[in-house]
């Protein structure tokens, strides 16, 4: 047993080991220290994005040489390597369309840069932030803190809203107001309304818009601008602020309602509503 | 109260307790232990002087604030200006045409200042708006900054400006450097960047000169102490909350090019 060992163990041997350890310790430690200091120095130039992208591949990229290296180290012949893996590789892409597909989607979604990690986005029913962009998929934190993933082929061939790309929104909603109401008054209170929240924007000004003669109302649009990072508060404070002014001046936001009418030139049916006892 | 009365140094004793009434807002302010404590309250009417008043003692809910600090007895009430920069909406038309300059004075509330100490960053008790300016934006709505409204009133001369005493007076110089009229639409203010002045029973901000070289390019602007505002010998009362900066090249003008995207 020991001559055989001895085949394996011995000074030469040892020395490609200790050769070996060294090379990885330094390459490992090289290919972090490299990302380290590029995250650093560039972390005010780039995005979080770029980052993450410019240290994947620097990583990949150096774990890659340093397989070779070591590959090398063990005498094997590379050339031979390098020939099987071009027939591994017709395989494996046959195998992997939708990887790859995902892969190339990634690189195309990161450089277009419609999105960034942190924004909050909305693709098809599902909004959330982007918690991260990956080769394959981008993952979504949604506001009740679930993640989703979304792989990247998905992402370039759907509609993609991204909610936060703009410092400032406007926040529409959508009114109805009674027909006897006198809508110059209804103007001027909604107005007034966006003017006293300190929170929309004075500018651009509020949108107030009168949409249509509905079935049961009048309807309105009214839009304020705010600061992106204020939507729950602006949201809650103005739909409180309107129910308040509403109620205060009279005006009414009436129920979907259906008037009944025998014909033309007859009076709406007398409707009354009989308490009846058992 | 006159002004110059209020904003100083104050010496309280363990649990008294102070109420401190300017603008829309009162602080009310209590002396502890172990640090202060502190409650704020606004109002929709502004109060018709600043006042300073003891209280028998603050009562402890749980809109108050603890600020635990060291045994320091003096307070030190110091104005600031907002802490974003405020914008003048022109909707008298105001032109100038090439070559001159127009002189104009804007009044901006101030903010309230607790300091426990010494008046430094790190002593701040808390910081009280005087009155709650309107939120607004400067620029572009897919890039540009966030700002406060100072509305559109103005004066063409100091004597004309009838500032409340919770206000600070601002001088700003438009000077028209190019060859076309210069229609004053927005105006951008970056109080952050200003010093505040005592000229008598008036508060006063830097004199600001703003350069404009055309709507391509960013303006001039340049912060300084006049004669003709300050007085020979203006007591600087607070520095401004960023760097002391003299000259800067900065957008101060926005000319509104279409009808707002609704």
């Amino acid at each position: 047993m020991w001559p055989e060992l001895e085949k394996y163990i011995n000074p030469a041997t040892i020395e490609k080991f200790i050769r070996i350890v060294f090379i990885l310790v330094i390459g490992i430690s090289s290919i972090h220290l490299i990302t380290f200091m590029l995250r650093r120095s560039l972390r005010k130039q780039l995005s979080r994005q770029r980052m993450m992208l410019i240290s994947r591949t620097i990583v990949y990229t150096g774990y890659t040489g340093l397989v070779l290296i070591v590959i090398k180290e063990f005498n094997y012949d590379l050339t031979a390597l390098f020939g099987a893996a071009g027939v591994v590789g017709i395989v494996i892409g046959v195998a992997s369309q939708t990887s790859i597909g995902n892969i190339i989607s990634g690189l195309f979604l990161v450089g277009e840069k419609s999105f960034e990690i942190g924004d909050v986005v909305r693709i098809g029913d599902k909004s959330g932030t982007v918690y991260s962009i990956d080769l394959l998929s981008i993952k979504i934190k949604t506001f009740d803190n679930l993640l989703i993933r979304i792989p990247n082929q998905s992402v370039i061939s759907s509609e993609l809203t991204n909610v936060t790309r703009f410092p400032i929104r406007r926040l529409d909603f959508q009114i109805g107001v009674a027909y006897k109401e006198d809508l110059r008054k209804v103007k001027t209170v909604l107005e007034t309304v966006a003017r006293n929240n300190p929170l929309c924007l004075e500018e651009p000004e509020p949108y107030i818009l009168f949409q249509t003669f509905g079935d049961s109302a009048i309807n309105i649009t009214f839009g304020v601008w705010f600061e992106k990072a204020n939507y729950s508060a602006v949201k809650n404070s103005v739909f409180i602020e309107i129910k308040e002014a509403f109620d205060r001046e009279g005006i009414e936001i009436p129920f979907p309602h259906v008037s009944l009418y025998a014909g033309e030139a007859s009076k709406p049916f007398d409707i009354n509503i009989r308490n009846t006892t058992n | 109260m006159k002004p110059q009365s209020f904003w100083k140094k104050y010496t309280l004793k363990i649990n008294q307790t102070l109420l401190f009434k300017a603008g829309y807002s009162e602080v009310l302010l209590k002396h502890s232990p172990n640090g202060w404590i502190v409650k704020a309250n606004t109002f929709s009417q502004a109060a018709a002087e600043m006042t300073v008043e003891e209280l028998n003692d603050l009562t402890d809910d749980q809109n108050v604030l603890h600020f635990y600090a060291s045994d320091s007895n003096e307070l030190f009430v110091v104005p600031a200006l907002p802490d974003k920069a405020v914008v003048f909406r022109n909707n008298k038309n105001i032109k100038v045409s090439a070559g001159q300059s127009a002189r104009l004075f804007f009044r901006i509330p101030l903010n309230m200042q607790f300091y426990f100490g010494q008046v430094k960053e790190e002593n701040r008790i808390t910081e009280v708006p005087l009155q709650r300016l309107s939120d607004t934006w400067f620029g572009e709505i897919d890039e540009g900054e966030p700002a406060y409204s100072i509305g559109s009133n103005y004066d063409k001369s100091i004597s004309d400006v009838e500032a409340n005493a919770w206000e600070a007076i601002a001088s700003v110089e438009i000077i028209n450097n190019t060859f076309g009229v210069l229609d004053i639409q927005r105006l951008i203010l970056r109080v952050e960047e200003f010093n505040l002045y005592k000229k008598g029973d008036q508060i006063l901000t830097s004199h600001v000169a703003i350069e404009f070289k055309g709507q391509e390019q960013a303006e001039s602007v340049a912060l300084s102490v006049r004669d003709d505002f300050h007085g020979e010998k203006p007591e600087l009362i607070a520095k401004s909350r960023l760097s002391d900066t003299k000259k800067l090249l900065r957008r101060s003008f926005f000319f509104i090019k279409n009808i707002y995207q609704n």
